[in-house]
């Protein structure tokens, strides 16, 4: 097991250190993302975890005021290098965020977006990605007959999903979930989780939960966070079963102060 | 239904506020003297009114228009003082009202001014004529350069251009491309700032910017106009029954006297 | 009534409250009233000439010549769209281009200056448009367009209104841009979308309803504009030949009736007809609206996130397939076809040719460029487009203030003008201007602040405010020429007051008055309930919770709004010019039912009728233009103080 890890680790963060202005939300950190498995960050509000979930695809970057040292490697290239073209790493690394955000616009169009931003133009081609997408998704059952509708006339789970299908349709290999489950109810999270389950056998997913029932119970790695440091990281059962800091401790067992 | 009850109460309150407030000025018991006719007169009439107004206390004018026609018999059959006409009164009309006194109060004269490309500096009755009407649209086909005629006129209710309309135009349409100002002063400024235009202005405008052309080979100058030599000229005139008296004498005296007569060349009129 | 009931224990508190209630909606309804007698009196004044001339044959008649008894207004109603149409296709691409540059370009610290400077446009008064029109745009095309053997033309016209529809376009549109969730762009940006593809591909769509509602407004303005076309355009009443020669002179109807109606004679036919031409100018601008609003309703169906939207999006958009399909095929052709034809008439049928080739071969070229790239080109073109919009008015205020700042002098300020305006101050201008403000604000700020106050605090839904609401929302959109006229057939002629400053400070009250209604109801709506209620549980009446904790929060509010649209009256021309203003005085009246000089007047008058007084036009402008916008400065800083000062 121990040996497997440095084999499949797809991206590794190495010394990251952020600062916003003049307060610094990251130190240090250093941790991997493994292959096809399901990593959970974990920690209380403002601990800096949606922070480092967002540094591994760059969507810091359009915050002015956000200065970061330290490398993340992806596949053995550095995200951070100067001649990082960003928007590939991006479509690589899809995002789901904390509120479904679907574009106002059709369905198919929200799902093709992403697509032709990267070049693809055959409409049959189009409709093929949209299906599968859909379907990878779980919801394709549910809009196939409207997929001309504003994509704003779904309910809230559902949007969810449409937007997990939109980041699949430009084929990421890693996925970054923030938070995706807090602005839904508990059967629209069940299937977000379900569906975060099936993905990884295709995809590396990150995910940045509160809940911490959800991280134990979809995810295979786990890296708890506070005041801006990660304080602990490793296998989910260990973490969960037999912290080695106390104040992983105490937080997974709920009396923190 | 309380704010439709409430919009009708605001309706009549402000109605009859206002009338008030804008009847409030004549109330006071004044001798009036009702001048009619010529629109070209109005606007002047209105200035001597304003002035006389200021000078003179017991007296109040009230002006409508309606055309030198209507200035004419109005004050042949007594519904108004003073009748205003902008041209003489014809012989039918004298053996019709032998009563009539007309009074010259002003003289309305207008010259033609060319662009300096034009390469024009006379011109017939007939030339300008076709010039506005559309007949001739180069310079070269009234004798000047080959270069497009650009022409200018005035707006429909202006007395200059009515003048010019009268006298020169007599009955041809004017042509609808002819771009159109709302002023001597804005005449003036275009045709000065497009070499190759054609427009008509005041007398009281012409100076040393200015190409006026001779038209039938007489000058546009105050003496031509004054000698009725220059054709595009007409005399504004008042109209009384008998002999001008009382009020209405002493307004016109005042038209008459040099503080009248300056108003007369405010309004780009030519003073007697 | 069961009001009273309900409270009888406490008998003082009906008769003030109620009273103050009824008297507040009597103010409100002041504003119907005003809408009635203006439509009343365009509609009965205009009944002669279309019973004369025949409804039909006047709006379809080719010729207007009055002195002909000829009353045809179809070059009219046609140069006004083509004039509106032509400023459009200016002000949109620099409009929309500037938007997008000061909201998803520009750096934070530049947005904050680059918004108030466009601004600074809309506070030019349009008469100050015109004369740089006249000054500057009219010999500049007589002297380098090909082809122009005039300068006052079409183009001259489109390009003033271009640049007066300028400052709603591009801020009406920031505000669209700026509210599109942040969400949206983080989403698009997730994908590996460039900023660039993110703004054009997500931004704009989500915005499109602010978006048209800029365009609109803009719309709206150009087709109202009075005296930057007048002075410009040539005032021919023919339609253009071929129809897109720009360079074809061409006039409006607000042109006409600003030309026309000083002279004519009251009563005549030509009278009349000058009001039904009003009245179609009224027809044009409400269609607009009504046209705007319903896009905006369907734009907001389609691209909308409100929750009454999200209802009706479930049901199926109507789109047929084959326009799905082949809608970016249809639009491309379209493009190419107009394109080649606005080059080809302007430049002749060879370099037409070329042209069009040149450009859809750079419009390839660009698209073919890696998305990179690509946004490097656009950014750049947006810059561009940014830079011209201040180029544009850094000319327009430079030529101005170079040329008018040395005329500025004690006696220029102090003097009444001498020799018809050839020499002498502007001392009675002055004056004049300032008591048509304080007039106008002595009229408009208490019957709209009561207004005003009536909608936000004490009315409900009901038809009645209804009615109340649309007619201000009518008044708003009303041309000045409109007032113009409408307070010379009613002030001056029908209730006797004559031109005399009354009657101005009246037109120009009810121009600005549905500015002030509208902005002191969204301030009174802006203050939290939870003041309110504090104030009304400690046992105080409505009208004192109103008077001591309403009035006063949101007394900001109220007077920006109110210094702005006092701002507007003071630049305005049309309204003024038939109903209080003389060209010259040698001494001020003193009395309400006397006439006064104004600024823009006199600049208009020293322009059109002066034409050797350059040093006074100019100096006229200035002052003009530094009084306006030192009204304007007022305002903003005001805005700035109490925003520091009140947080909710």
């Amino acid at each position: 097991m121990v040996n497997e890890m440095s084999n499949d680790t797809l991206i590794d963060i190495k010394g990251l250190n952020l600062w916003y202005g003049q307060s610094q939300a990251l130190y240090d950190v250093s941790m991997p993302v493994h292959k096809n498995k399901i990593t959970a960050l974990i920690g209380p509000s403002g601990c800096g975890k949606s922070t480092l979930l967002r540094t591994i695809n760059r969507m810091n970057d359009i915050i002015d005021s956000c200065r970061i040292e330290g490398d993340i490697n992806y596949n053995g290239n550095n995200i951070y290098a100067p001649a990082c073209n960003v928007m590939s790493v991006r479509k690589r690394i899809g995002m789901i965020f904390q509120k479904p955000n679907p574009f106002p616009m059709s369905i198919y169009d929200n799902i093709t977006y992403g697509p032709k931003i990267h070049g693809v133009r055959k409409k049959e081609e189009l409709d093929r990605i949209v299906e599968d997408c859909l379907k990878q998704a779980v919801l394709w059952e549910e809009v196939k007959d409207r997929l001309e509708d504003s994509a704003m006339g779904l309910s809230g789970g559902q949007q969810q999903r449409l937007c997990i299908a939109r980041a699949l349709s430009v084929s990421p290999e890693v996925i970054l979930m923030d938070e995706p489950t807090s602005a839904l109810d508990p059967i629209a999270t069940a299937k977000i989780e379900d569906l975060a389950q099936q993905l990884k056998e295709k995809y590396t997913v990150v995910i940045v939960t509160h809940n911490m029932q959800q991280a134990s119970r979809i995810s295979d790695y786990t890296g708890f966070m506070y005041m801006g440091k990660l304080v602990e990281f490793g296998e989910t059962d260990d973490i969960f079963t037999r912290p080695t800091q106390e104040l992983t401790e105490r937080y997974i067992t709920g009396r923190f102060g | 239904m309380s704010i439709i009850l409430a919009i009708a109460i605001t309706a009549v309150v402000c109605i009859g506020g206002m009338s008030v407030l804008g009847g409030g000025s004549s109330e006071a018991s004044e001798t009036e003297l009702s001048v009619t006719g010529s629109t070209t007169v109005q606007p002047l009439m209105s200035l001597f009114k304003e002035n006389f107004e200021n000078v003179t206390v017991g007296v109040s004018i009230s002006i409508t228009g309606g055309g030198s026609g209507q200035g004419i018999s109005s004050a042949a059959q007594g519904t108004a003082d003073i009748g205003m006409a902008s041209r003489a009164l014809k012989s039918s009309e004298k053996t019709q009202y032998p009563d009539l006194v007309e009074t010259r109060i002003a003289n309305d004269g207008v010259a033609v001014i060319v662009g300096s490309n034009a390469g024009v500096t006379a011109l017939t009755m007939e030339q300008i004529r076709g010039v506005y009407n559309g007949t001739y649209t180069n310079w070269n086909q009234v004798g000047g350069n080959d270069a497009t005629i650009v022409v200018y006129n005035r707006e429909a209710s202006s007395g200059t251009r009515d003048c010019f309309e009268s006298v020169v135009m007599s009955g041809s349409n004017f042509v609808l491309t002819a771009n159109e100002v709302a002023s001597n002063g804005a005449m003036k400024t275009s045709v000065a700032n497009n070499q190759n235009s054609i427009g008509y202005v005041g007398l009281g405008y012409l100076d040393a910017t200015t190409n006026e052309v001779t038209v039938d080979g007489v000058a546009p100058t105050v003496q031509n106009v004054t000698d009725e030599v220059y054709p595009i000229a007409r005399g504004l005139f008042l109209l009384t029954d008998g002999a001008p008296t009382g009020w209405a004498g002493a307004f016109i005296n005042w038209i008459l006297s040099p503080s009248g007569q300056e108003m007369v060349a405010e309004k780009g009129f030519v003073p007697l | 009534m069961e009001k009273a009931d309900r409270v009888n224990f406490m008998k003082r508190s009906f008769d003030k409250d109620d009273l103050i209630r009824l008297g507040l909606m009597a103010v409100a309804s002041a504003a119907v009233v005003i809408v009635l007698f203006i439509f009343a009196f365009i509609i009965s004044n205009s009944l002669d000439s279309v019973r004369e001339v025949g409804l039909w044959d006047f709006i379809s008649g080719s010729i207007w010549r009055p002195s002909g008894g000829e009353f045809g207004a179809f070059p009219l109603i046609s140069g006004t769209l083509l004039v509106t149409l032509g400023a459009l296709m200016f002000a949109l691409p620099l409009g929309l281009g500037a938007a997008i540059f000061i909201s998803e370009i520009a750096p934070a610290r530049y947005r904050n200056i680059l918004k108030p400077i466009c601004e600074v446009f809309s506070g030019i008064p349009s008469v100050v448009y015109g004369f740089f029109g006249l000054m500057v745009v009219v010999p500049f095309i007589l002297n380098n367009m090909p082809g122009a053997t005039q300068g006052e033309s079409w183009l001259a016209g489109s390009f003033m209104l271009g640049i007066m529809a300028l400052p709603t376009i591009i801020t009406v549109s920031e505000d669209a841009l700026n509210a599109v969730p942040r969400s949206y762009r983080e989403a698009s940006l997730a994908m590996g979308a460039t900023r660039w593809e993110t703004t054009i591909k997500v931004v704009v769509p989500a915005a499109v309803s602010g978006i048209t509602a800029a365009i609109i407004l803009g719309m709206g303005r150009a087709i109202g504009e009075t005296m930057a076309v007048l002075m410009v355009t040539g005032n021919a009443a023919i339609v253009p030949e071929p129809i897109w020669n720009m360079l074809s002179p061409v006039r409006t109807l607000t042109a006409t009736l600003a030309m026309e109606m000083s002279y004519v004679a009251v009563g005549s036919t030509h009278y009349s007809a000058l009001f039904f031409l009003a009245l179609l100018l009224l027809f044009i601008v409400l269609l607009v609206n009504f046209l705007s609003n319903r896009v905006m309703r369907r734009t907001k169906r389609k691209f909308g996130c409100d929750v009454k939207a999200r209802k009706k999006a479930l049901l199926k958009l109507p789109r047929s397939r084959i326009w799905s399909e082949y809608s970016h095929l249809i639009m491309k052709a379209v493009f190419v076809i107009l394109l080649f034809v606005a080059l080809d008439s302007w430049l002749g049928l060879l370099y037409g040719i070329v042209a069009t080739v040149a450009v859809l071969a750079l419009g390839t070229a660009y698209s073919r460029l890696p998305s990179g790239n690509r946004q490097t080109v656009s950014y750049f073109m947006m810059a561009t487009v940014m830079a011209t919009v201040i180029l544009l008015l850094v000319l327009i205020l430079g030529h101005i203030f170079m040329r008018g700042l040395p005329v500025l002098s004690i006696d220029f300020l102090t003097q009444y003008p001498r020799n018809a305006g050839l020499s002498g101050g502007i001392y009675p201008a002055i004056v004049g201007t300032l008591k048509l403000i304080v007039g106008t604000m002595a009229i408009a700020l208490p019957l709209g602040i009561g207004a005003g106050v009536y909608l936000g605090e004490y009315s409900r839904d009901s038809r009645g405010t209804r009615l109340l609401r649309a007619g201000i929302e009518n008044l708003n959109g009303t041309p000045s020429i409109v007032f113009g006229l409408f307070g010379f057939a009613a002030f001056v002629i029908y209730f006797g007051m004559g031109y005399s400053l009354i009657a101005g400070c009246l037109t120009l009250a009810f121009l600005i008055l549905p500015v002030i209604i509208r902005t002191t109801e969204e301030a009174v709506k802006t203050v939290p309930p939870e003041l309110k209620e504090a104030s009304l549980a400690l046992g105080a009446s409505k009208w004192e919770t109103v008077t001591k904790v309403v009035l006063p929060t949101a007394f900001p509010g109220i007077i920006t709004g109110s210094i702005l649209a006092i701002g507007r009256a003071a630049g305005e021309t049309a309204p003024i010019m038939f109903t209080a203003v003389v060209a010259y005085q040698t001494r001020m009246g003193s009395s309400l039912m006397d006439p006064v000089m104004a600024l823009p007047y006199h600049l208009y008058y020293l322009a059109t009728n002066v034409p050797n007084a350059q040093d006074q036009q100019y100096g006229t402008a200035v002052v003009l233009l530094l009084i306006v916008m030192s009204i304007f400065l007022a305002a903003s800083l005001l805005r700035q103080y109490y925003s520091k000062k009140f947080k909710w």
